[in-house]
């Protein structure tokens, strides 16, 4: 997994690329609680690049968002496609979350 | 070689995963599918590593084979506790962020996606074989 983070305005960018398995998904995890501790709560997650994601990927990703949730924050993913798709489908996520077809889109539609 | 032991180690799951990915790459499967493959080796490994030797270190053998050409079959064999994934209760899959469990997600995703299941328990080790079709269900005449 690679995992590119960067602030645009009020919202901390998650980019991932690659693998989000149950090797690399305590390190996201972590990141994201790193940001929530900093104070931010608004995060896109653009998961474009992003290739395979297993059970560990969604149990990091519910995590963050029941933090997120707690301190009224927000959680948004763009681009996504794919297994990575059928995954959250299957896990029943898919319309938990706000879904935007870009990254710009995921960054201006605010709440 | 198409049967590869090692212990049941979240260290080993690279290993597996390079093991099974080179065969499907030859087997000229979509992108998607080989992923979807390998997440159920995943889910299941990680499975066996958390919890089928609570006692403390124990293997794990991942093996493949084709079924007439028209599946391919993973099986993983352990010699740990017994557990019959297909006797796993189903997730609690609540639409609601705040009743949502976080976990419980790996046994059902490896169901959903296999085409077909076997258990077995036999001489202390547990088998599960998992096959998926390889012809794509809209090419079926």
């Amino acid at each position: 997994m690679e995992l590119i983070t960067e602030k645009q305005g009020d919202v901390v960018v998650f980019k991932l690329k690659g693998r989000l398995d149950a090797m690399s998904a305590p390190e996201f995890e972590q990141k994201c609680l790193e940001w929530l501790e900093a104070g931010e709560s608004c995060f896109a997650v653009d998961l474009g690049e992003l290739e395979y994601i297993s059970s560990a990927g969604i149990r990091s990703i519910l995590i963050v968002a029941k933090q997120l949730k707690s301190q009224d924050g927000r959680l948004a993913f763009s681009r996504i496609s794919g297994m990575v798709e059928k995954v959250f489908n299957i896990a029943g996520i898919y319309s938990m979350f706000p879904m935007y077809a870009s990254l710009d889109e995921a960054l201006t539609h605010k709440p | 070689m198409n049967r590869l032991r090692l212990p049941a180690a979240m260290e080993s799951l690279e290993a597996f995963r390079s093991f099974l990915e080179q065969e499907l790459e030859q087997l000229g499967l979509a992108l998607d599918r080989r992923l979807e493959i390998e997440l159920v080796l995943e889910e299941l490994l990680t499975n066996i590593i958390c919890y089928a030797y609570p006692w403390g270190q124990g293997e794990v053998e991942v093996s493949y084979f084709l079924e007439g050409h028209l599946r391919f079959c993973l099986s993983l064999k352990d010699w740990g506790r017994s557990f019959n994934p297909l006797e796993a209760g189903p997730p609690d899959l609540a639409p609601d962020l705040d009743r949502r469990p976080i976990g419980g997600l790996g046994v059902y995703l490896a169901r959903q996606l296999a085409d077909k299941i076997e258990y077995q328990y036999e001489a202390g080790a547990n088998q599960v074989t998992l096959c998926f079709d390889l012809t794509p269900p809209a090419a079926v005449s």
